[in-house]
C-alpha cells in the first residue's frame, strides 16, 4: 500500500495547480499499487473546488465500491470530512 | 475627465461602513487608463479615522493608478493618521514605493510580514500570480502564524482557514488580470477581519455566461444571486458556487459582517440583515470579512444534517 501524506501542501489546500497536483500524485499511484492511504496530517482546511477536483474525480472515476475499497482517508478531521463529503457528492450530482 | 474628478478625497472615516463612498469618489481611474492625467490629487489629509480596510483601498487605488498610467506626477496629500495606519498594518514601505518609485515596489511587496503581540494579529500577504511564492509563504509562514495565535480553539482556527480557503480560491481562480494583490487579516481574541481587494475580473463580468446573468444595469442582483448556494460561473467544472455562500452562511451564523463589491454592484450583510444595491464602479472584487469569535461555527455544523440525511457515500476514513 502506498502513502500519500499531504503534510507539505497543508494547513490549506486552496489552489487549482495544488489540486492537480494532489489528484495527479493519487491517480499514478493507483496504476501500481492496489490501494493508497492519503494521510491528511495538517490539512486544516479545503477549498470545496479543491475537494471536488481531487476527491470528487477519483469517486467518479473508480466508482463508490473501488473508491471505498482502494482509497483510505487518514487523519481527517469532521469539517475536512465534510468538505471532501461536498466535494464527492457535487461531483456526483453534476455526473447524473 | 472634469475638474472634480482630478481631487479624489477618501472618507474622514475610511473604515467598511464607508466603502461605497470611496468606490464612488474613484471609480474615475478604471477608465483613465495610459491616459497621464495631469494635475491630479489623491487628498488623504482629511482622513480621522483609517481602518485595514481603508488602508488596503487606498493601496489597490495607487497600484492601480501607478501601474496603469492613470496620472501623470500625481500628487498625494496625507496626514500621520493615514501613515500610522499604512505603518500599523504593515503597507508603508509598499505604498510608499508606489509613490516614488515603482520599480521596487516588487521588493517591497515580498517584505510584507505578519506582525503578532499578545493583543493581536496582523497579518497582510502579497498575492503574486504565476509566482511559487506566494502559495509557499502562505502555507509555510503566514497561515501557520494565524493558527498558532488561535491555537487555544481548534474550531476557531478551522473556520477561518474554510473562510481563507474560499476567499483565496476566489482569487486564483478569477482575478487573473491581477498579478499583485493582498490578502490580510487583523485580529484578537475575540474578532477577526479578512480582507482581499483585487483588479482582475470581477463577479459581474465572469457571471456573464451564466443563467443568473440579466444584464449590466443589474450587477447588484447579480452579486445577491452569487451568494446563493451552487450559482457559479463556471458549470461542468470544478467550481461549484459554494465559495460565497459558505462565508455568507458563516458569517450570518456567527453574527458577522461579509461586504462583497464588483463593477457597481454590491451585497453587504451585517449582524444578521442584508442590503444590497448599486455604487460606483470597481474593476475586479473587494471582499470584507468580520467574524467575532465567541462562537465559532465550521463547515459540519452547517452542511452535516443535510449529508447524513440525504447521501450515502461510501468513503473509507480508516
Amino acid at each position: 500500500m502506498k502513502v500519500i501524506d499531504l503534510k507539505k501542501y497543508g494547513p490549506i489546500i486552496g489552489s487549482r495547480s495544488v489540486g492537480d497536483e494532489i489528484f495527479n500524485k493519487i491517480n499514478a499511484s493507483l496504476e501500481t499499487e492496489e490501494k493508497v492511504e492519503v494521510n491528511l496530517y495538517n490539512i486544516k482546511s479545503m477549498a470545496t473546488f479543491c475537494a471536488k477536483q481531487i476527491f470528487g474525480k477519483l469517486y467518479l472515476e473508480l466508482g463508490s465500491e473501488k473508491f471505498f475499497e482502494r482509497i483510505i482517508l487518514k487523519n481527517a478531521d469532521n469539517d475536512l470530512r465534510t468538505i471532501i463529503q461536498i466535494g464527492i457528492q457535487h461531483a456526483l450530482k453534476e455526473n447524473n | 475627465m472634469n475638474s472634480i474628478n482630478r481631487l479624489i478625497s477618501a472618507p474622514k472615516f475610511f473604515k467598511a461602513k464607508y466603502i461605497i463612498d470611496f468606490i464612488n469618489r474613484s471609480e474615475a481611474i478604471f477608465s483613465l487608463k495610459n491616459k497621464h492625467e495631469n494635475k491630479f490629487v489623491l487628498d488623504l489629509s482629511r482622513i480621522q479615522q483609517c481602518t485595514m480596510i481603508g488602508v488596503l483601498l487606498i493601496y489597490k487605488f495607487i497600484e492601480f493608478s501607478v501601474k496603469n498610467n492613470c496620472f501623470n506626477a500625481p500628487a498625494f496629500a496625507m496626514n500621520d493618521i493615514v501613515r500610522e495606519a499604512m505603518e500599523k498594518y504593515g503597507f508603508k514601505p509598499l505604498i510608499f514605493s508606489y509613490i516614488k518609485d515603482k520599480k521596487k515596489a516588487e521588493r517591497e511587496f515580498r517584505k510584507l510580514n505578519v506582525s503578532i503581540t499578545d493583543e493581536f494579529i496582523i497579518a497582510p500577504q502579497a498575492l503574486l500570480r504565476n509566482d511559487k511564492y506566494s502559495a509557499e509563504t502562505l502555507n509555510s509562514k503566514y497561515l501557520p502564524k494565524i493558527e498558532k495565535y488561535y491555537s487555544f480553539d481548534e474550531k476557531i482556527v478551522s473556520m477561518i482557514f474554510l473562510c481563507f480557503s474560499e476567499v483565496l480560491l476566489n482569487f486564483w481562480e478569477h482575478a487573473v488580470d491581477d498579478t499583485q494583490s493582498i490578502i490580510v487579516a487583523n485580529g484578537n481574541n475575540s474578532n477577526l477581519e479578512i480582507a482581499c481587494a483585487d483588479n482582475g475580473e470581477g463577479i459581474i463580468s465572469t457571471l456573464e455566461n451564466s443563467e443568473i446573468y440579466t444584464n449590466r444595469n443589474n450587477p447588484d442582483s447579480v452579486i445577491t444571486k452569487a451568494v446563493k448556494k451552487g450559482v457559479t460561473s463556471k458549470s461542468g467544472t470544478n467550481h461549484m458556487g459554494y465559495g460565497l455562500w459558505l462565508i455568507d452562511e458563516i458569517v450570518n451564523r456567527v453574527g458577522g459582517r461579509l461586504h462583497v463589491y464588483s463593477e457597481g454592484g454590491y451585497y453587504i450583510r451585517e449582524f444578521g440583515k442584508v442590503k444590497n444595491g448599486k455604487c460606483g464602479f470597481w474593476q475586479g472584487t473587494i471582499i470584507y470579512i468580520s467574524l467575532p469569535l465567541d462562537q465559532p461555527i465550521t463547515l459540519a455544523d452547517i452542511e452535516k444534517p443535510e449529508l447524513d440525511n440525504k447521501f450515502n457515500l461510501k468513503i473509507n476514513w480508516a
